[in-house]
């Protein structure tokens, strides 16, 4: 009996000790703990990381991810057990999306599946183009993907906000806290690229 | 109390521990000289073999062709011959020189052993740290397990012989004692070297101290080296705790590979077994190949934790300033591990290791163990390594 009771734990620790995949745990040649919503994270650093066995994410505490195509800084970033919705709070959220796109807000959610990504919380999103930079300011912008790839925007108020939703040409787009190295916004993984808005007249 | 005076109270010594079963030979007669090779002193350990045990150099009685049995609450425990026994000034110790010694353990033999010499207590000795019964053999120990054919359990623990200079047999805790060492003699019911490290074969263990007690923990110390087709370990400490059935190690730092595509490195490693859990403290870096990337993940703490169905989480707590981190490099940094060139192998059972053997060596004896094997254990001052092989090893 004694010899059971030791041999089942040590075989449990030869499967442990390799850090599984978020959301991937019993695939092959799984990408670590670096990927999740779809994406391999280039850098994640925050205070605290807690995945569940389920394949729920939570990233606390001054919380920075990159990948090629997207950076996140925030308070909280989870990530539920599909891997599907990706969410992050902060005061506010930093999104930066390849070179072109910038945005802020309280509250962001992304639908890794369908490439939908909902910000509220004074949202603002800067999108530059050779144009010049579009400034994009409402109660909550919501952002969708078409079977072709291509981005619609909606931007609608704030219940019980009398602001009415904005639209402007600006000379260019605040800086990043932190500047990026330039990296081509590829997709990964088959995810739709997040947030690539039309050019707007 | 001498030995004369033994052997005319009927052989009984204090009416319950020693007989004398039988004065066979010659007889006995008063030693005037030994020659050198004789009077040679047994390698001596402080604290278990005074340097003169057998400094033979008073008129002390000597017994040729001795036998005496050692029994413990009615039930035999040492039967041993000697070609010569001597009973000490203080009558609390008989010498003995070339013994044969049989084991017994519920009234059936369970071993047997040879030896150069011998020596038995008598009473408690506070001086030597030994207590009455303890049985110390030196020069040459051989000893052999018996297999117990009528009982399948004990069949299929398998046989084991062991050489090393010092043994010492005792009630107390099950110690056999090495001048260089110990080798702790295991309960029949304990399991072998094998399953407790890994619940597979390991291919090579090696470390300075190897210790494993009556209750099957063992404690590996002193440039610890574990090698197995799944698993690599070096560090400074190893040792498992079978009654928190808690595994830890500890380096400076530690390394711990799996297969090809995993490595990391820690101050301390605990695997609580029970609980699932693992933490690697101490600057923990995790490195994961995975599509020919490297990601490196730095924390203050590391913890993997399975639930009731055996998924795995994960959580990292601090790290370079105050933050986690995982990034990527180009390489895994060289470790003291040799990656093995095949992908990890899953964890096989000791129980069906049959026809397999363990060999153990160490700076001053050898020790050959079959893997099905459940009561041994060893450590030397020096390096000792365990190993498999496929073929036992012929003792020299």
């Amino acid at each position: 009996m004694k010899r059971c009771l030791l041999i089942i734990p040590t075989c449990l620790l030869l499967a442990a000790v390799v850090v599984p995949a978020v959301g991937a745990q019993e695939e092959e040649g799984s990408a670590g703990l670096g990927s999740f919503a779809g994406m391999d994270f280039d850098k994640i650093r925050a205070h605290q990381l807690d995945l569940s066995p389920d394949g729920r994410i939570n990233l606390v505490g001054e919380v920075d991810i990159e990948s090629e195509t997207l950076a996140i800084k925030a308070d909280v970033v989870t990530s539920d057990e599909t891997g599907d919705v990706l969410k992050a709070k902060g005061s506010p959220v930093r999104i930066r999306q390849g070179d072109t796109v910038r945005a802020e807000c309280r509250d962001f959610t992304y639908y890794v599946e369908s490439g939908k990504s909902i910000l509220e919380g004074s949202p603002v999103i800067y999108q530059t183009t050779e144009e010049g930079t579009t400034k994009v300011v409402g109660g909550i912008i919501i952002l969708t993907k078409d079977e072709e790839g291509n981005t619609g925007i909606s931007v609608k108020m704030d219940p019980g906000s009398k602001t009415m939703p904005t639209i402007e040409n600006i000379k260019s787009a605040p800086k990043a806290s932190a500047p990026q190295e330039k990296k081509p916004a590829t997709k990964v993984n088959d995810s739709p690229g997040l947030i690539r808005l039309p050019a707007l007249e | 109390m001498s030995l004369r005076d033994l052997t005319q109270q009927g052989g009984v010594l204090g009416g319950t521990t020693v007989l004398l079963a039988a004065l066979l030979g010659v007889g006995l007669w008063m030693l005037m000289d030994l020659p050198d090779s004789e009077a040679q002193p047994a390698t001596s350990s402080p604290g278990t073999l005074p340097e003169d045990i057998f400094d033979l150099d008073s008129e002390q009685i000597i017994l040729e062709d001795f036998q005496t049995e050692i029994t413990e609450q009615d039930e035999t425990q040492h039967r041993i011959s000697a070609s010569w026994a001597r009973l000490n000034e203080s009558d609390e110790i008989i010498d003995m020189k070339g013994l044969s010694v049989e084991f017994y353990s519920d009234n059936r033999p369970r071993g047997e052993a040879t030896s150069g010499y011998g020596r038995i207590w008598l009473e408690d000795s506070e001086e030597d740290g030994r207590s009455r019964n303890d049985l110390l053999l030196s020069e040459t120990v051989r000893y052999y397990t018996i297999k117990q054919e009528d009982d399948e359990e004990a069949a299929q623990q398998g046989e084991w012989v062991l050489e090393t200079p010092l043994m010492l047999f005792t009630s107390d805790d099950s110690t056999l004692r090495s001048d260089k060492g110990y080798v702790k003699q295991m309960p029949m019911e304990s399991g072998a070297l094998g399953s407790v490290f890994s619940g597979e074969y390991f291919d090579r263990v090696r470390a300075d101290r190897i210790q494993y007690d009556a209750q099957g923990s063992v404690a590996m110390r002193g440039n610890v080296r574990y090698e197995s087709q799944a698993l690599g370990i070096v560090g400074q400490s190893l040792a498992v705790d079978t009654a928190s059935k808690v595994i830890q190690g500890a380096g400076d730092p530690l390394w711990l590979h799996r297969g090809v595509d995993m490595q990391a490195q820690c101050g301390k490693f605990v695997y609580d077994t029970e609980a699932g859990r693992i933490q690697l403290t101490e600057e923990p870096v995790v490195y994961q190949l995975a599509e020919g990337k490297v990601q490196r993940i730095r924390a203050g703490v590391v913890n993997m934790m399975e639930d009731e169905s055996g998924r795995l989480g994960v959580s990292l707590r601090g790290g370079p300033g105050g933050r986690f981190e995982i990034d990527r490099i180009d390489e895994v940094p060289d470790s003291p591990i040799v990656l093995p060139r095949s992908a990890p192998k899953p964890a096989e059972a000791a129980a069906d290791s049959e026809g397999q053997f363990l060999v153990g060596r160490g700076e001053r004896f050898e020790i050959k163990v079959n893997l099905a094997a459940n009561t041994f254990d060893t450590w030397t001052e020096y390096t000792a390594i365990l190993e498999k092989t496929e073929q036992p090893v012929i003792l020299p």
